[in-house]
């Protein structure tokens, strides 16, 4: 017994990681806690740039926000603080769920968030805390609603270092990339000053929908909402990290799951998806038609044409992307038809 | 197979005859490697122990998700915190709730040989408490180093049941072990699994792999992270020279500097992403065909008095291969639609439908550029007539010079 318990732990013992390029995944409790005391995001709004999401807890996330379906689902983000990077080392789901943009933490997730950290912390290899939220978005792409620019926030208020992180799980599925996003809001009296913005988004003047970092585009039925509190919060440098493990994991993987990439049809699946995005543009056209006649006639008004061309040259953008992604479904049929279809004669000869 | 029969827990019998089939996702994988990373690390004591969740349907057991374990060390005997255990499950059954997800076994790191005597204590607590037909997921450590592991990934799924005792050399280790177990003992047998994803795992995993995203926006913190001797995953490098479209395709996501879109860039990593499974399938096929090829002479002709010589040089046939090969070619033909004719029209259509879509398309850029050009013709336009006016009226044109003078 003796023996075989030595081996066990010896065992556990092997050596499967490098110290120097997995660094991220170490942790020090008194050194966050010094990190902590000094709160350099106190006197800088900006000061938080990057924030580094570890695999588990991206995939976490993104099946979590998945499942979901057409309900927003949230939970919260386990990690630390570096510098100017927010760490995101583990992502848990809360029983909560929205709908539409009306996320917001119940009583009983309060319970069942204290209970979770407290577990975490009692097992003992988990004892970060809490450094932010995310919630899904399906459809309508990465940016907060006005309830979420409030919970983040009173959430900076008090638990800060506090991030909140939104996923689209249907433009994910759909465009074949993580959408993903990462916010920080302003203290309330803070005034925005849009040269300084971060994300390189063109912040505009006059609350008429602006086109934020990541280029998606907003569906004209949450576009209000959008455009009303875009001014309130800056988005943040989202990447992500694994270890060497991960890694190697990964490669093996990858001999596993090249079938699915060949047999998928993103076509089919993301039928609903295209037709509603197909449906937006569509209206969106129609707007646009309406405000250069409107321009037409008015001819002396220089801003309202400049105003139409940003918008024809987001809808030029918005097209290309569809088409693009039709395109590559339509691709992927003909490259899975070129190969099988073929084969009944062969087969048969 | 030698090592695997010396060790007493692992059943005689070598392959699975419940039917039981696992599928695992690669969540899961990763759930423990982050796991091992983050102990290794933060040099936590205690052994990597956690809990695996999933659904049983039939015959069938999928393991989609993974947690942690606390557990408690006494008497040399390592146990499940069972409150904590209880409380957390319940934790995670309230998340997983559709489809519901229920415990289905458990993880810990194994050596190649099987399981060893001193995790019988948690895999009884599981068996009797939570789930009677319970999985063992070992993870093999010294293994996954290895870089010429092939394309098996390091683990090995074990099922457990009560099997007679036999009349066998018992070692001292065993007798031990058999003071409080009934006459019927615990044994572990290798369990088949295969791989499975779902879209949207797939899709991050994908992501994760690939290291797409805006790694390159950190590039110059991580460069400034490294001077002061501070460490930083490489994780930047090692995208470089994975994938050389998609560190340009960050690139184009914040600057207009590069002519291709980040549209094309996704088309290119689609495109490249297609062409490397066709690869795969292909290396797949030659792999198969090329089996063939070197089995002895007389199983090719079909010529059965050479049978007896055959030489050392060719593979030994194995007819479970053979048969599936078999298997294979003859389930080809399923592989195509019986209704080819609606499946072409079905086609046609579709490819129609996206055609159009770039038509359209083409015309909105069209009418976008239309606009652009309307715009500088404007104000050529309007220069030149300004430029007119001054020709036509030449003493105008002095004044005006006279007046800048």
């Amino acid at each position: 017994m003796e023996v075989a318990m030595k081996s066990w732990e010896f065992e556990n013992d092997v050596k499967l990681v490098d110290p120097t390029r997995d660094a991220l995944y170490n942790y020090s409790q008194e050194r966050q806690k010094e990190a902590n005391e000094l709160r350099p995001w106190r006197s800088d709004p900006h000061h938080f740039k990057h924030v580094r999401i570890s695999a588990v807890a991206l995939i976490k996330m993104v099946m979590h926000a998945r499942s979901g379906g057409e309900i927003e689902v949230m939970g919260l983000m386990q990690g630390y603080t570096d510098g100017d990077t927010i760490v995101v080392t583990d992502a848990f789901g809360l029983p909560v769920e929205g709908t539409e943009t009306r996320v917001n933490a119940q009583d009983d997730a309060n319970e069942y968030m204290i209970q979770y950290l407290q577990l975490s912390r009692d097992q003992g290899s988990r004892e970060e805390n809490v450094v932010g939220w995310y919630h899904s978005h399906p459809g309508y792409g990465c940016w907060l609603s006005g309830i979420d620019v409030g919970t983040e926030q009173m959430q900076q208020k008090f638990n800060d270092p506090f991030v909140g992180v939104v996923i689209d799980p249907d433009r994910t599925i759909s465009a074949g990339r993580v959408e993903i996003g990462a916010f920080r809001t302003f203290p309330e009296n803070y005034e925005a000053i849009p040269s300084k913005n971060l994300s390189g988004s063109t912040t505009t003047s006059g609350g008429d929908i602006d086109s934020s970092a990541m280029t998606t585009s907003v569906p004209l039925a949450k576009a209000e909402d959008f455009g009303a509190h875009a001014s309130k919060y800056y988005s943040l440098e989202v990447s992500h990290f694994k270890s060497t493990l991960d890694t190697h994991l990964l490669d093996l993987l990858w001999s596993k799951y090249w079938v699915q990439t060949l047999s998928q049809s993103p076509l089919l699946t993301n039928r609903d998806y295209s037709n509603k995005q197909m449906l937006d543009l569509s209206s969106k056209v129609r707007q646009t038609t309406i405000s250069l006649q409107y321009g037409n006639r008015g001819a002396g008004l220089f801003q309202g044409t400049k105003k139409v061309d940003a918008e024809m040259e987001k809808l030029a953008q918005t097209s290309h992307s569809v088409t693009m992604k039709e395109k590559q479904g339509l691709m992927a049929s003909e490259v899975k038809a070129k190969i099988f279809n073929g084969l009944s004669s062969i087969a048969s000869a | 197979m030698e090592l695997a029969t010396e060790n007493p827990l692992l059943s005689t019998q070598k392959a699975s005859d419940s039917g039981l089939q696992a599928i695992l996702h690669p969540l899961v994988l990763l759930t423990i490697s982050d796991y091992i990373t983050r102990h290794t690390l933060r040099q936590q004591p205690g052994p990597i122990v956690g809990a695996l969740i999933g659904q049983q349907n039939g015959r069938e057991v999928t393991i989609e998700h993974a947690f942690e374990c606390a557990t408690k060390t006494n008497d040399d005997k390592v146990t499940l915190d069972a409150d904590w255990f209880g409380q957390r499950l319940g934790q995670m059954k309230t998340i997983h709730s559709s489809p519901q997800l229920d415990l289905v076994g458990w993880y810990t790191l194994l050596p190649r040989t099987g399981p060893t005597p001193s995790l019988l204590p948690i895999h009884n607590y599981i068996l009797s408490e939570h789930n009677e037909s319970s999985l063992l997921l070992g993870f093999h450590p010294e293994e996954s180093v290895k870089h010429d592991a092939g394309s098996r990934l390091p683990l090995t799924i074990y099922e457990s049941n009560y099997e007679a005792e036999e009349p066998k050399n018992e070692q001292g280790e065993d007798k031990e072990m058999r003071d409080g177990e009934p006459p019927l003992r615990l044994r572990f047998r290798e369990l088949p699994y295969s791989v499975e994803t779902g879209e949207a795992e797939m899709i991050s995993m994908d992501f994760v792999a690939r290291g797409a995203g805006n790694a390159t926006a950190v590039e110059p913190r991580e460069q400034k992270k490294m001077m002061p001797g501070n460490i930083d995953d490489p994780k930047g490098k090692r995208k470089m020279d994975f994938l050389d479209s998609t560190a340009a395709d960050s690139d184009a996501a914040d600057g207009e500097v590069h002519v291709l879109s980040r549209e094309d860039e996704e088309m290119i990593a689609a495109l490249s992403a297609k062409a490397n499974s066709v690869k795969m399938l292909q290396s797949r096929i030659n792999l198969l065909a090329t089996y063939l090829e070197r089995l002895p002479p007389s199983y090719l002709t079909g010529d059965d008095t050479t049978m007896a010589t055959g030489d050392a040089e060719p593979t030994v046939p194995s007819f479970t291969i053979l048969r599936s090969i078999q298997a294979l070619v003859n389930r080809l033909s399923l592989v195509v639609p019986s209704a080819t004719e609606a499946y072409e029209q079905e086609m046609l259509s579709e490819a129609n439908d996206v055609h159009l879509m770039e038509l359209l398309n083409d015309v909105l850029q069209s009418a976008t550029d239309v606009r652009g050009i309307g715009k500088k013709y404007n104000i050529v336009e309007t220069s030149r007539a300004q430029n007119k006016k001054y020709v036509d009226d030449p003493n105008k044109i002095l004044g005006s010079r006279f007046a800048e003078i």
